[in-house]
């Protein structure tokens, strides 16, 4: 697998991001929220009137792009990788119990997945905004919402796979209890399609994020992320386009790295290869 | 350690306990209204050290029989009646907390397919080890090296270089053999063995059985040896019960019932193995088919229908189990005496 130049270049970029966004604060040339209105909507440094302090020129309040850009990573990258990651656990979890013990159990948890799929994801939004408000936690809540389902489904379909096994027959021989049994025998068993499935959802929350900051849904609008500097780009985009440019050339690049990574994967998920990773 | 078969004999008196005695089995399927009864109304018994062979069919419930003594039949299969008496305990009224603390260590079971057995994702070694770490026992040394004898126990060569490797760089016969070393963690009294050899070819079949016969002798284990193998069934077998449509029709010896079957089933299934030095143009096979154990409607023997000595009295009134002779008995009304 790491023989694969896609695989290489694209985790190396999203390791890059991932300690950008570790490192954030400690980056940024300039604090991203500040105003600055003497230096508003500054070009790049490389064209006509940009200036070399503000690399990626600023916006219409003077805020500077690249420190924007970096805090950015926060929310766009880290905490979307949080909430898939908070959601594929949640959801797996799920799928698993329901798929093991079948029964009342299934028919609760698949019930549950079928209503939580039912709503599309603005409409959704909008609902749990009206009713819990704003915030970083009300974000979170609401993608994750959206997501687990997913994941619940997937998790349950393998787990049906696997438990007929007859290493889950001779574990159950053995007398291991059902809980080792979910989390040593099939757990492990059906991780593989799920990591892939995580690593394509990370793209599509990052877009989830950034289309509910641009509605201005969730993240209050002083909150730097790349969405919301999209949205107040949009009003400029003719004059200066930097503005929205950047932000949207850096979610991007993520999806795509993370987009071209869960394609490969899927390419090692034939458990033929499996054993010469 | 336990003591081997012979000394416990010598030390009991003239009537042993038998090690498990099941009582009118009855195991159904509930799918929708109708019931399937697999296994109908069986009784035997295993006296300790034996080894009792349960022969028969596909579909005769030998299998289902073995997985109910574990407790371990598959949704929606459920023990309707009868009672499952071990060490003096009725494994069919246990709650489950007590059977999951007997399965693995009293009594343990072999399955049939190798190839699935050991997770693909963990080393033999760890899954070996799990089983020791569940059911070995803490003076005889460390977890390591109880494995390590384990491994060597079962003749798999070269076992600390084997711990490491993966289910896929096995044979199926070195498989099993794995397997069989994860049965033994808990120096079970009883092993029950589910078509372990049907799997394996040949060569690999007789080795197996040698270890099996090897483990035994080591632990005084009794073993319930279930196949439609009957060849197998010689070699190993001290006892045999003949399993159809879900009942027992013939128990004996294993000497008497291949010398003098008593149950026009059990001759039929002997007539069936070719044998090497005769030239046939056709191989025997049974007419008919067994009957689907659905059918409430059943009146008589079940066998009557393909048996080519039945008589009137056969479709009409169900024989019973009698004994046709010391220790051997039959269901049917008259009996084969070659």
């Amino acid at each position: 697998m790491w023989r694969s130049p896609v695989v290489v270049i694209t985790s190396s970029i999203l390791v890059l991001i991932f300690l950008i966004s570790l490192a954030a604060p400690l980056l940024i040339p300039h604090d991203p929220l500040t105003p600055n209105l003497q230096m508003r909507l500054l070009p790049p440094a490389w064209m006509k009137g940009g200036d070399p302090s503000h690399p990626l020129g600023t916006d219409h309040l003077g805020r500077d792009v690249l420190s924007w850009l970096i805090m950015g990573t926060r929310t766009s990258f880290l905490l979307s990788v949080g909430i898939i990651l908070l959601a594929a656990v949640i959801g797996t979890a799920l799928g698993i119990v329901s798929g093991y013990f079948g029964g009342a159990a299934e028919a609760v948890i698949m019930r549950l997945v079928d209503f939580f799929k039912a709503f599309p994801l603005i409409l959704f939004a909008l609902m749990m905004a009206v009713i819990l408000g704003q915030g970083i936690l009300v974000i979170v809540l609401i993608v994750t919402l959206h997501v687990w389902a997913n994941y619940a489904r997937m998790a349950r379909g393998e787990t049906l796979r696997v438990k007929t096994a007859e290493f889950v027959d001779v574990a159950r021989m053995l007398g291991v209890s059902r809980l080792r049994i979910m989390w040593r025998h099939i757990l492990p068993n059906v991780v593989t399609p799920l990591v892939v499935l995580a690593t394509l959802s990370v793209g599509k929350c990052i877009l989830f994020l950034s289309t509910l900051s641009f509605l201005g849904i969730g993240l209050p609008t002083s909150t730097p992320d790349w969405g919301i500097m999209i949205g107040i780009g949009r009003d400029y985009l003719s004059t200066a386009w930097w503005i929205a440019l950047f932000p949207s050339a850096a979610i991007t690049v993520v999806i795509l790295c993370f987009n071209l990574l869960g394609d490969k994967l899927t390419e090692y998920i034939n458990p033929d290869l499996r054993h010469e990773i | 350690m336990k003591p081997a078969a012979s000394e416990k004999k010598e030390g009991e008196g003239p009537v042993a306990e038998p090690l498990l005695e099941v009582v009118d089995l009855h195991v159904h399927f509930a799918r929708g209204k109708s019931v399937v009864r697999a296994v109908d109304g069986v009784s035997f018994r295993v006296m300790p050290g034996e080894t009792v062979g349960i022969v028969g069919e596909s579909g005769s419930g030998k299998s289902m029989t073995g997985l109910a003594i574990l407790r371990l039949l598959p949704p929606p299969g459920k023990i309707a009646k009868g009672s499952i008496r071990f060490k003096g305990r009725d494994l069919a009224a246990l709650p489950e907390r007590d059977m999951r603390k007997l399965r693995g260590k009293e009594i343990t079971m072999v399955l049939q397919d190798p190839q699935s057995s050991l997770n693909p994702l963990f080393t033999v070694g760890s899954q070996v080890r799990e089983a020791y770490a569940l059911h070995g026992r803490k003076e005889e040394g460390a977890l390591r090296d109880q494995v390590i004898r384990a491994l060597e126990s079962v003749r798999i060569p070269d076992a600390a270089r084997r711990l490491r490797q993966y289910p896929h760089q096995l044979s199926g016969g070195m498989k099993q053999r794995v397997v069989s070393a994860i049965s033994m963690a808990g120096r079970p009294d009883l092993l029950i063995a589910d078509e372990p050899t049907t799997a394996l070819d040949a060569t690999t079949q007789l080795q197996y059985l040698e270890l099996l016969k090897e483990l035994k002798d080591r632990h005084g284990m009794s073993i319930i040896f279930i196949t439609h193998d009957l060849g197998l069934v010689a070699r190993v077998c001290d006892r045999v019960a003949v399993m159809y449509a879900g009942e027992i029709v013939e128990t004996a010896e294993t000497g008497k019932l291949f010398a003098r079957p008593a149950h026009p089933y059990t001759e039929a299934l002997l007539l069936s193995v070719p044998r090497l030095e005769e030239k046939v143009d056709r191989l025997y096979s049974i007419p008919g088919r067994a009957p689907s154990r659905v059918d409430d409607s059943l009146t008589g023997c079940r066998f009557a229908a393909r048996c080519p000595h039945a008589a009137e009295a056969c479709t009409r009134e169900k024989p019973e189990l009698a004994e046709v002779d010391g220790g051997h008995f039959a269901r049917c009304r008259f009996p084969r005496r070659a």
